[in-house]
Parts: structure tokens; sequence; C-alpha cells
């Protein structure tokens, strides 16, 4: 118990010394989940897009029937800003072609999101919609210019069609069409209050990818280079079993866990994060720390060198990280890539951990996601016990 | 005759070092391969799942429908992930179920629900009396994918990831092994090694840069028209250019271990920050402020304008190579001065 106390104050204390392995440990999780929460709760709340538009329409001017005015007004009552936030568009119009075609020149090169033209005889073609009365012909649809793979864009679109669909009701309502469907949007959440959101879902995963990092790394960096550098011939001449060492070690990262996450648990809430600590997630949280722990010796055990095992313990991290769906859902990806996720351990540990802690349901059965890691961990302890190498 | 000499020994000892070989060209060959991957589908689901509750809907084209007996258990299969999105009409409600942590598609399934949508009123005899066509234009004037603009960023990522350790960790591990102690011994002037390192490295990341672009190519059939001298221009600058970030950092790192590691540092936070994963238009403003401080950023602009999949003026352009090489330049003088090889 005393040796292995001796190794457990070593290495943590050398791991409180190192600015690399605190980073790493402690302010790279939040780093990640202060950047990732903010971009994905930010998605088209304090977004400013530009809009250029082109009103061709020419008829019905200074009067009820000029449509195309109504909707210019109603996107420049967005142009304001509210609450202190920056507006939601920035709007430059105009009626002539020349105006559509720098426009288009300025979407094109970035400097604008979006171009909405509103076409000639638009206030006619509507005034004879209304009152049943034939519409001229050959009238052009209301055309919106977006550049592609835009996400500024496509959330110009967005506002854009949301104001011309919302006066398109109305219009319809008008002419005495009352039974309309009109889409709404609804979010699903598993807590009663409906407050589900991407950061709830997000916390789960960076939980599992810290408690991943300082396994993996923490292990590799600190047994490897202490073999390279012949540090644990020499500990083991000491009366320090390699069993010492061993809980020593767990023990030093096992407390570094727990430290990164009170800190993601508690920059979580300070975010607006719900979530729910009982026992289910408790017990849960025991198993994600007893499926990553064996990782690093795993990741050890292939490796001739530090270097190589740094190099590894790289690869693992991207893959068990990128396609364990610890940052964004993993339904979507092609099958080939979905047959990878489905057979490592972090995709399975997100889903339990998210399902424990009241975030959202597993994809997978409960199960499953205590059966899959539990033999990631046995097997991967097995293989360590057998082929690592505690002297090069 | 001496540069040249420790020309080919240097770029023997790179292509005998497997470490640099995994990190310079299969470690980004990898992420490249998984990202593309990953986002080879995204914007454009040739199909999808879509639940739904109540009475039957009308068919739109990618759309896959599966009947749930109420909105709760549909709300249970979105969570879990068994269905993309649900739809529900009520009265005159058309309900859309999205899930909220699938942030970068509800867009796109919220114009599906509002098809839908149409697609009843037409039934009814309802239909729009504003039609609105949506025009989607590119720079290129191609339709081009969200892996086409993700692929220069890719490139852009390992230049800089190059550029940095080659100095960080290549170097510094030359000095750490005294290697440079002993070639000073020898009658090598320092500028013909250093010249000579320098070049094995551009060398070296230029080729990894046209393998890993060859791959893209291969592997998702993408095509650009690149600007091939801009293209190199671009690559052989910011190479220069980052190896001089690599060198600052050098300078203040005692070994080559710390040094790596603060380079990992550097990388991993502006990897987050170059808009090549997130568009930086959608981070709150304090962390577009911070994106834009930083290098990363102009080069992948660089990269998609010499790909030719994004504007930018060509005196931008010219203005970006100038700083990189003039930064270099700067750099190179205070290290050569500073720098100890001892």
């Amino acid at each position: 118990m005393r040796q292995t106390c001796a190794v457990f104050k070593a290495l943590f204390l050398s791991s409180l010394k190192s600015p690399t392995s605190l980073f790493w440990s402690v302010a790279f999780p939040i780093i990640l989940l202060v950047i990732l929460g903010s971009i994905f709760l930010n998605v088209g709340k304090s977004i400013s897009v530009k809009v250029a538009v082109v009103n061709e329409s020419s008829t019905f001017k200074g009067t009820n029937m000029d449509f195309s005015l109504h909707i210019l007004q109603a996107l420049n009552s967005l142009t304001e800003a509210t609450d202190g936030k920056a507006p939601l568009l920035s709007i430059e119009s105009a009626t002539t072609q020349k105006f559509l075609e720098s426009s288009l020149k300025d979407l094109k090169s970035g400097k604008i999101d979006a171009v909405l033209v509103m076409p000639k005889l638009f206030n006619t073609y509507l005034s004879a919609k209304m009152f049943h009365f034939p519409p001229p012909p050959n009238v052009q649809p209301v055309e919106i210019y977006t550049r592609r793979n835009s996400q500024s864009s496509n959330i110009a679109f967005s506002i854009l069609d949301s104001i011309i669909t919302g006066f398109d009701r109305e219009l319809i309502k008008r002419t005495g069409k009352v039974d309309q469907i009109i889409p709404k949007i609804e979010y699903t959440s598993m807590n009663k209050e409906g407050t589900f959101s991407y950061l709830d879902f997000l916390i789960p995963g960076i939980i599992v990818m810290s408690f991943m990092t300082v396994a993996l790394f923490g292990v590799t960096d600190d047994l490897l280079v202490q073999r390279e550098k012949k540090i644990l011939r020499r500990i083991f001449v000491a009366p320090v079993k390699r069993v010492h060492y061993l809980f020593g070690m767990t023990l030093s990262n096992l407390v570094l866990e727990l430290l990164q996450l009170a800190l993601i648990m508690i920059t979580g809430i300070w975010m607006g994060a719900r979530l729910n600590l009982g026992v289910n997630a408790i017990l849960y949280l025991n198993l994600t720390l007893f499926t990553t722990m064996p990782l690093g010796f795993f990741v050890a055990s292939f490796a001739k060198s530090a270097n190589s095992g740094n190099a590894l313990a790289n690869v693992f991290n991207f893959l068990f990280m990128f396609l364990g769906g610890l940052f964004f859902p993993i339904n979507a990806v092609p099958l080939a890539v979905k047959a990878v996720a489905y057979s490592i351990p972090t995709t399975y540990l997100a889903n339990g951990l998210r399902e424990s802690m009241g975030v959202s349901p597993s994809p997978t059965p409960f199960y499953l996601n205590v059966i899959v890691p539990t033999i990631w961990a046995v097997a991967m302890t097995l293989y360590s016990v057998y082929h690592f190498k505690w002297e090069v | 005759m001496r540069f040249f000499s420790n020309f080919k020994a240097l770029s023997l000892h790179a292509l005998r070092d497997k470490m640099s070989i995994f990190f310079n060209l299969l470690f980004p060959l990898m992420i490249l391969i998984i990202f593309g991957s990953v986002f080879s589908g995204i914007y454009s689901k040739s199909s999808m799942k879509v639940g739904f509750t109540g009475p039957e809907l009308p068919k739109i084209g990618e759309v896959n429908y599966e009947e749930f007996q109420n909105s709760k258990a549909l709300e249970k299969a979105i969570l879990t992930q068994k269905v993309d999105f649900g739809l529900s009409l009520e009265g005159t409600l058309l309900k859309i179920y999205l899930n909220p942590s699938t942030t970068q598609y509800n867009d796109y399934y919220t114009s599906v629900g509002k098809q839908v949508s149409q697609e009843i009123n037409k039934t009814k005899g309802i239909v729009s009396m504003i039609n609105v066509k949506r025009k989607e234009v590119s720079f290129s004037g191609k339709k081009l994918s969200y892996l086409d603009s993700l692929i220069p960023g890719i490139l852009a990522l390992s230049i800089f990831s190059a550029g940095i350790f080659s100095m960080t960790a290549s170097l510094a591990h030359l000095r750490d092994e005294r290697v440079m102690k002993r070639l000073w011994t020898t009658p090598i002037s320092r500028w013909h090694f250093y010249g000579a390192f320098i070049l094995e490295k551009v060398v070296e990341t230029y080729v990894s840069i046209l393998l890993l672009f060859s791959v893209a190519v291969v592997a998702f059939g993408i095509h650009y028209n690149v600007d091939w001298f801009k293209f190199t221009l671009l690559v052989i600058s910011s190479i220069f250019g980052t190896m001089g970030i690599g060198m600052i950092i050098l300078l203040f790192s005692p070994n080559a271990k710390v040094s790596s590691e603060i380079s990992s540092v550097v990388y991993t936070i502006a990897m987050f920050f170059a808009g090549v994963y997130f568009p930086i238009k959608i981070m709150p403003p304090f962390l577009q402020r911070m994106a834009y401080s930083l290098p990363l950023i102009y080069m992948v602009d660089a990269m998609k304008y010499a790909t030719n999949i994004s504007p930018m003026s060509a005196s931008k352009f010219y203005f970006i190579i100038f700083l990189m090489l003039g930064g270099f330049v700067i750099v190179l003088a205070g290290f050569s001065k500073v720098f100890k090889t001892d």
C-alpha cells in the first residue's frame, strides 16, 4: 500500500508539474466544450447575414397592393438590433438589373449571403390571385439566390423564406381558405421540461473523450518514456513491485479523471446544460472509467518505443473520438464508417452515458452499452498482461 | 556540393524516419479519409427516414416514411436516431420534430417538412400564391459538395502541421541528439546545413501534400481547376511561414519534447479556428475575432482560392504569400542569432 501511494504521489505530482499534461487532460476538454458549445448553440442566434433585395416590381406603387414593399418592410424590421445583439439582417435594395448583376457577383465572392429578386408584375400577379382574376402570363417566381455549401447562405435563405412564407399564408387566409396546413418546428427532449439541447448531448461525449485521453496519453507517455529511459528498471530495483506501480499509475489517472469530470460538469452547468448525475449515471461513469483505463496499457503493448506509442495513441484517439459519435450523432455517416463506429467502445460508452445522465435515450440497447465496452476492457487487459514488455 | 550532400543525407534520414512519415503523410491521410467518408454525404442525403404519426403524408422524393403509434413513440425514435426526424399532422398544424443534437442537418429537415406541408395543401386545393425558387451559385460555377470545400482546408492544416513540426520535432531532435554539435566540428558551414534542412522539409511537405491531394481526387472523385502556379507558390510560402512559427516555439523550448507538445497545443487550437470544420461566421463574435487573429484561416482561404473554389482578390493572395515569406525571413534572421545548438 505504501509503495502504491508513493508511486501515485510521484506520478500525480509529475502530471501536475507538467504544463502539457495539464493542458491535454484538464484544459483541452474544457476548451473543446466551450468552443463546440458556443458554435452550435450560437447557430442562427446571434448570426448576422447580408442580403441584397432586387425589387423589379413596378406596378401598384403607393397603394395597399404594393406587396413587394410590404415584404421589404418586413425584412427591414429585422435590420434593427434588439437586446444588445447584432441585427439579424443587413439589407441593400435597388430595382435595377445592374444591381442584380453586381449583387450576384458579391454573393459568389462571399461579400453577401443571399439575393432576393421580386419579379416584374409581382404586385399585379398577387392582386389578380387575391381577387380571383386571371393572373398575367409568364410571371417569374420570387427567386432567392444562395451560395452553395455556405452555412451563412443557408441561414439567410431560411430567414427570407420564412418571411415570404408567412406573408403567403396571410394572403391565402385573406382569400377565405382557413384550413391550410402550417408547419411548426418542435424539438424533441427526453426530460419533462423539454429543455434538451446540443450542449446536453455534447457533455457526455466530452467526458468520455477526456477519460480516454488521460488513459491513452497518460499511460503511453509515462510508461513508455520511463521504460525507454530505463527508469522502470531502476524503480523495480527498489522494493516496488509491478503491481504497486500499476495501481499507483491507475490511481493517479483516476484522480486526474475525477478532477476533469468535476470541471466539465461545472463548466457545462455554467453554460446552461441540464444533466442528471444520479445513481445510474455514477454507475455508468464507473463503467466508462473501467473501460477506458486499460486503453493506454493496450496501446503501450504494441509499441516498441515512446515515439511509436505516441503515434499509436494518436491513431486510437482520433478514431475513437471522431467515429464514436462523441460530438455529433453518427446515424448519417456511410455504412462502412458506421460499421467501424459500431465496433468501437466509445460509441456505446457515449450512448450509455447520455441515457444514464437523462440526456437522450440510447440508439443502442442498454445491454450492448454494457457488454461491448466490458469485452473491450477485458480483452485489452488480457492482451496487455501477456504482451506488454517491462524492459526493452 | 556540401549543400547537396547535406540535402541527400537529410532526405534519406526523413525517408527512414517512420515517425516523420507517419505524422507528415499517414496521419493527414487518415484524417482525410475519415472526414472524407463522414462528410461526403452531408447536405446531399440521397434518402432519409422520416417517422410520422396521424394521417398518412404525401410522398416526397427522398423520404421513406415509418409510422408510429403516438408522438411519444415518435420522439423516442428521433432521439434514438432510428429516424432522421418526425412529422405529425394535428389539425392544421404539421409538427416537424427535430433532434437538437443533429444541429447540422436540422435546416435541411425543416425544408423537407415544409415541402410536405405544401404537398398536403396542394391536395386540398390550396396553392401558394407566392412561388419561391431557390437558385444556388458558386464561385467556380460548378456544383460543389461540402467535401469539395473541406479538402483544401485539410491540405492547409497538413501544411501548417508539417511546417511547425519540422522545426519543433525534427530540428529540435537533431539538437537534442547532439547531431548538430558534431556536425559543427566538420568543415560543414551552418548555412549549408540549415539551407539543406529547410529545402528537404519543403520538398518533403510538398510531395506529401501532392500525395494527399491525389488520394482525395482518386478516393472521392473530386476535380478542381487548380491554378498550379498559385498552388505551388502558396504551399511553399506556407511551409516557410509555418516553419517560422515553429522556430519561435523552438526558441522558447528547452528540448524536443516540450517544443513538440507546445506545437500540438498550438495546432489543436488553430485547427478549430481555421474555418475548415466549422464556418467562422456561425461562431460567436469573440471566437470570430480569435480566428481572424491566427494565420491558419488565411492559409485555408488562399488554398481555396488556388484550387478555384472560392474567391479572393489577387492582391490579397499575394499579400498572404508576402507575409508568409517576409515573416519567415525576419524570424530566420533572429533565429540564426539566438538559436543555440548546445
